[in-house]
């Protein structure tokens, strides 16, 4: 728990958030801003020594994205949005963050949805990213494979998107 | 809904559970191909990877790249205004034509022409449906801007400012004036160069599929003196199929010609000695890593046995066209395109890929089009094979054959881009169609087609066509159409593009210490070159070996043990597009650069620098008396530095169709300008006008000829 080892330097600065299966994480301000939305919400209820609550995070989940906010806290705040724009056409990745997001698919999502739920674009990024790199390339059938996807199309759907698609092969 | 998600941990996340946002913020960041590949694995997906959004982004960075302008109501006005077309179908018209899009030179060698194949648009009337796109070729032609007729600009300033403006694109810089200055005593082209995209070649509409269809080309009718006939609803209707093929071994043999007709393998590459880059590179039209082939990379030179005095020395047969082989050996092209039974055989072969398992990674593949005529004779074939037969003695450009026998031409182009053309019934058990098959070939990374089009090489000028009356009353005019554009063979082979223009987004030129680094150059820049007109060269920056002592004059090579040759980075000019003298493929120029502290290992990851004058600074100094106190002061009283910026060159000279080529002295200048760029609006308010340092022009002085050209980079 590195996060909460570091958070005991500067009482004044820290954070409580709380997750929800009731785990009260202590950090440093610098990193939970990080997250807009605990950003928007400290700047709203200012000094208070109320945890906030996060009730669309598990503890698992929270230390994860915890532990990417400290490593990211000192980062420049992300560009505008029309730049950012540009910038999300690569799918490139920091060797950091790559090595970060190495973890089980259901781990994957839940950062995905908790980097979106708590406002932190450049992890959302991050995992978008690496969802459409194990997309990139792969037949329809690795797809399924890959993402546990239930083939739900009737036999002429089928059929009538193959046929729909058939300009983006053999190319 | 925060306690729903609490709720929710029942279900683990997975991607098909991700809320609809984060799916498209995702998949915003695939490929089309990627998109449609994932469109086909579940509902929920599907309805995602088919969204609007997505596609009008992915058509739209398309379109933003390759638009070239809006199509005439010609075209626009059968679209009804519900015919609920879709940015998605609006992908699946545009994105197969991907490779095809962009710039190509053409492969006669002695014309100066580019086409470009874009996207044109008409705009629905709604504004949430995609326009109707088409995809189009028009001819790209350089104009400078400075005639005779029209003066330069006010703020053009000659050496000698002091005199009045002069009146002539074409300067005659008076060594009265000043006769330090470098370009006393020599004729001097302004360059202002606008890019005409007027005359279209072909076009692609949706309804067509994945068909070609060509209109009649108003520049060729135009070039031979007639009226521009109006747009020409005669249609030559061209198939195009994706191929993708793998260039044999040349050791290897195979009979396993399209549309062959003798099962007898064989092997032309044991024949004549081709290796397989050669053979890659006579498919592609290029080589890999370089930007412009030519035959003579290739080991290859097209020519003809009369200019060849020491072969026809006590010769009376006719003089023949034939390919000079690197090793020497000399072999009339319809000798080695000839099977010993007497039937035309194909230069090389391309063969189906072999079984994935015994795939060796450094095989080329031929990947590209297959264009199919589909023309369907409106008389039965009269049967008259001779007019092939006889006929075919013309080389390369002999006039297809009229009969029913499959034959297969040959298309040599100077510039070494070559391509296998075959004609003649092929197999279709549906229709008896008698379809042209024109490989287009490219490789992978690049892309690139050949399209055939009236005009024949190594003419420098263009066969006549049928007059505008013919193709308007008579009902042959398909056939006719047809005939023109097979007796062609003019191809286009793919160049990289021109430079964008400059955007606040660019980084400088120039390096921490100001200089410019070589590499910047490369691309495709217009030059003058006096009565030709203006002409496109590709610059690339390369290393050249040069004896120790004396020129370079590089035609010759060393038999003997020679001193250690020493190296230099070079920049040289290649021709894009080529003229009577010089034919496009050859090089036009090249520079010297001077050495480097890098240059003791040349390691090809140094940066060679180019020496540059600012073209203020140059101006400034061309516009002083030479008498003014302004002008002695400089220097120490020597006057200005007109080295700054300079380099040694040679430049080449030849006679017309390229005889006797020889390397004359030149001097080339570099020009550093600073463009200024506001920042984007969206970032007015943050940002600062930001200063990009490039070369922009260069100017080469032809010591022997006297005169200046200009050249400038093509943005567009």
């Amino acid at each position: 728990m590195s996060a909460r080892g570091e958070a005991e330097q500067g009482s004044e600065t820290n954070v409580t958030l709380q997750t929800s299966d009731d785990e009260q994480f202590k950090v440093d301000r610098d990193v939970a801003n990080r997250s807009v939305l605990i950003r928007n919400m400290l700047e709203d209820v200012g000094e208070s020594e109320q945890a906030i609550p996060l009730p669309n995070v598990s503890a698992n989940v929270l230390k994860k994205v915890l532990e990417w906010c400290e490593h990211h806290k000192k980062d420049p705040e992300p560009l505008a949005e029309d730049l950012d724009d540009n910038r999300r056409k690569t799918t490139e990745i920091s060797d950091w963050d790559a090595k970060f997001i190495q973890v089980d698919q259901e781990m994957l999502f839940e950062i995905i949805l908790a980097a979106n739920y708590l406002d932190i674009k450049p992890l959302l990024d991050v995992g978008c990213k690496t969802v459409a790199n194990m997309i990139k390339g792969k037949q329809p059938e690795e797809i399924r494979k890959l993402f546990n996807i239930v083939n739900d199309f009737t036999p002429e759907e089928e059929a009538q998107i193959k046929k729909e698609n058939e300009w983006a092969e053999d190319r | 809904m925060d306690a729903e998600m609490a709720a929710g941990d029942s279900q683990p996340a997975s991607l098909v559970t991700l809320p609809p946002e984060l799916l498209l913020r995702t998949f915003s960041l695939l490929d089309p191909q990627s998109l449609v590949r994932l469109s086909a694995t579940c509902t929920i997906l599907h309805a995602v990877a088919r969204s609007e959004t997505l596609w009008r982004g992915i058509v739209q960075a398309v379109v933003r790249e390759h638009h070239i302008g809006d199509a005439g109501d010609e075209v626009g006005s059968s679209t009804s205004e519900d015919d609920g077309s879709t940015w998605f179908m609006a992908a699946s018209f545009l994105l197969p034509y991907g490779q095809n899009l962009g710039y190509f030179a053409s492969s006669i060698s002695f014309i100066s022409r580019i086409s470009r194949v874009g996207i044109r648009s008409s705009p629905h009337a709604s504004a949430d449906r995609p326009p109707r796109y088409t995809i189009a070729a028009t001819q790209m032609i350089p104009r400078n801007r400075y005639s005779s007729a029209t003066p330069p600009p006010p703020n053009f300033l000659p050496f000698g400012a002091v005199r009045p403006r002069p009146e002539q694109s074409l300067l005659f810089i008076s060594p009265q004036v000043n006769p330090s200055h470098p370009y006393a005593g020599a004729s001097m082209e302004l360059l202002e160069p606008t890019y005409d995209f007027g005359s279209q070649t072909f076009e692609i509409t949706p309804e067509e599929g994945p068909c070609l269809s060509t209109t009649r080309p108003r520049a060729e009718a135009a070039l031979a003196g007639q009226a521009p006939p109006r747009p020409s609803p005669v249609r030559l209707r061209l198939a195009v199929e994706p191929v993708r093929r793998k260039v044999e071994h040349p050791s290897a043999s195979s009979a396993d010609l399209p549309g062959g007709e003798n099962d007898q393998p064989w092997d032309p590459a044991a024949r004549v000695g081709l290796h397989r880059e050669a053979l890659f590179a006579l498919f592609s039209g290029r080589l890999p890593d370089r930007p412009w082939p030519t035959a003579q990379l290739v080991g290859l030179e097209e020519l003809n046995t009369a200019d060849l005095l020491v072969y026809r020395a006590g010769r009376t047969d006719p003089p023949r066209h034939i390919i000079k082989l690197g090793d020497g050996a000399f072999r009339g092209l319809k000798d080695w395109l000839t099977s010993p039974d007497g039937a035309e055989l194909p230069l090389a072969e391309v063969v189906q890929p072999a079984d994935e398992a015994s795939g060796e990674d450094d095989e080329a593949f031929v990947t590209g089009f297959r264009i199919r005529a589909k023309r369907t004779p409106k008389l039965p074939p009269t049967g008259d094979q001779a007019r092939g037969e006889t006929s075919s003695g013309a080389g390369t450009s002999e006039l297809w054959s009229n009969g029913t026998a499959t034959t297969r031409r040959r298309g040599v182009g100077a510039n070494g881009g070559m391509a296998v053309l075959w004609h003649g019934r092929e197999q279709d058990p549906e229709e008896n169609r008698r379809p042209i098959t024109i490989l287009r070939a490219g490789d992978e990374a690049e892309g690139g087609f050949v399209l055939r089009l009236p005009g024949s090489p190594p003419q420098p000028v263009s066969p006549t066509l049928p007059s505008a009356d013919d193709a308007g009353a008579s009902a042959s005019t398909d056939d006719q159409l047809a005939d023109a554009v097979d007796a062609s063979s003019e191809a286009f082979f793919p160049i990289k593009a021109p430079a964008r223009p400059l955007t606040w987004i660019d980084e400088s030129h120039a390096d921490d210490h100001g200089d410019i680094t070589a590499a910047s150059l490369e691309g495709l820049w217009v030059g003058t070159y006096s009565a030709h007109g203006l002409e496109f060269i590709y610059l690339t920056v390369g290393i050249a070996e040069f004896p120790r002592q004396g020129d370079a004059d590089s035609s010759d090579s060393e038999e003997e043990y020679a001193p250690a040759p020493s190296y230099h980075h070079v920049i040289q000019a290649t021709k894009v597009t080529g003229d009577a003298n010089v034919p496009s493929g050859q090089p036009s120029w090249i520079a010297i650069l001077p050495p480097t502290s890098a240059d003791i290992l040349l390691d090809s990851s140094a940066r060679a620098i180019v020496p540059t004058i600012s073209s203020t600074k140059f101006r400034h100094l061309s516009s002083l008396d030479p008498s003014s106190p302004a002008y002695t002061s400089l220097n120490s009283g020597l006057g200005p530095d007109w080295d700054e910026g300079v380099v040694q060159g040679y430049g080449r000279l030849a006679l017309t169709g390229y005889t006797s080529p020889s390397w004359s002295p030149a001097r080339v200048r570099f020009f550093k300008s600073e463009t200024r760029i506001p920042p984007p609006p969206e970032l007015a308010e943050t940002a600062r006008e930001k200063v990009v340092e490039s070369v922009e022009e260069i100017q080469i002085h032809w010591l022997e000829l006297s005169a200046v050209s200009a050249f400038r980079r093509v943005r567009i």
